[in-house]
């Protein structure tokens, strides 16, 4: 009897699929999902396009004065927008995080690992 | 190392919060799978699809599995493989019996293939009869009439006289008791 090796890898890449579908999938939406509402409402209460204007006035000299300028803008901003900006921010880094760990188990669960 | 002191059951929990694991109970269960499941079918291509089947269904009902007492992940496992591989011999069986034969010229050309398959059904339908004539008459019966002769429910029933209910009552026993004798072969 001889045992295919691509018999391994076609079962490890269907379990991973089915890790990815269950564990994965519902985690990413419900981050989008709240990202895109974080994001609307920030929109909302923020003129982004004369932010953007503003801030390509203060890049012509460096971009150290793009980010002073940006945490500036911040500090003075209301608090519900301080929040808001927070809550995006975090919430993109989650996704991230995530998108990390399914590529970091897509790689682990392919390798071929002796035992 | 490590892994090898884990047990199965821990390794299916793992793997469940990260698939990577599931490679442990690959490499401990894929060869005497593909052995029992080539005890069955006899080809390789089919056997490889059952093992296949078979640890996808692990995996995808593995939050399922509670380790009781008398109960093992080992004999769970071999459950599962022996149910994929009858219903895959079923499938097999009636994709031959659908199978409409090309012209004499054609099927003088496929000839060894086509008697490969055909050689292959009929050790795996010998196995299947070995394993029944070891049953109580009734019980191998109703399997020979369900899954050898494909007769319907409702025809089985008129042969037997008995109702519906008590025919799937006796099925699901005798598939049962199907599956205790398979695994001691």
């Amino acid at each position: 009897m001889t045992i295919n090796p691509m018999l391994k890898s076609k079962i490890l890449l269907r379990v991973y699929i089915i890790w990815f579908l269950r564990r994965m999938v519902p985690l990413i939406a419900i981050q989008i999902i709240a990202l895109v509402v974080a994001l609307k409402l920030f929109a909302n209460n923020v003129f982004i396009s004369e932010v953007f204007q503003n801030a390509e006035l203060v890049a012509s000299d460096n971009f150290w004065n793009i980010f002073k300028y940006l945490v500036s803008a911040f500090l003075q901003t209301r608090f519900i927008i301080q929040i808001i900006v927070l809550l995006g921010l975090g919430i993109g880094a989650l996704i991230l995080r995530d998108l990390g760990r399914a590529l970091m188990t897509y790689i682990s669960t392919l390798k071929t690992k002796k035992y | 190392m490590e892994n090898q002191i884990l047990s199965d059951e821990e390794i299916l929990q793992m793997s469940l919060a990260d698939s990577s694991h599931f490679a442990i109970l690959v490499d401990r269960y894929e060869a005497p799978f593909l052995r029992k499941a080539l005890g069955i079918v006899k080809k390789q291509e089919e056997a490889e699809d059952i093992v296949q089947e078979t640890l996808i269904k692990i995996y995808r009902y593995g939050s399922n599995f509670k380790k009781q007492t008398g109960i093992e992940f080992k004999s769970w496992a071999y459950k599962i493989l022996m149910n994929t591989a009858f219903t895959h011999y079923h499938k097999l069986k009636k994709n031959w019996e659908n199978t409409e034969y090309m012209d004499a010229m054609f099927y003088e050309e496929e000839g060894p293939s086509i008697n490969n398959d055909l050689a292959a059904i009929n050790d795996a339908k010998a196995t299947v009869s070995a394993i029944i004539a070891k049953m109580p008459e009734h019980l191998g019966k109703l399997l020979k009439l369900y899954y050898l002769e494909d007769k319907s429910y409702k025809e089985i029933c008129k042969i037997e006289k008995v109702s519906i209910t008590t025919l799937k009552m006796r099925l699901f026993r005798a598939k049962r008791l199907f599956q205790k004798l398979s695994t001691e072969i």
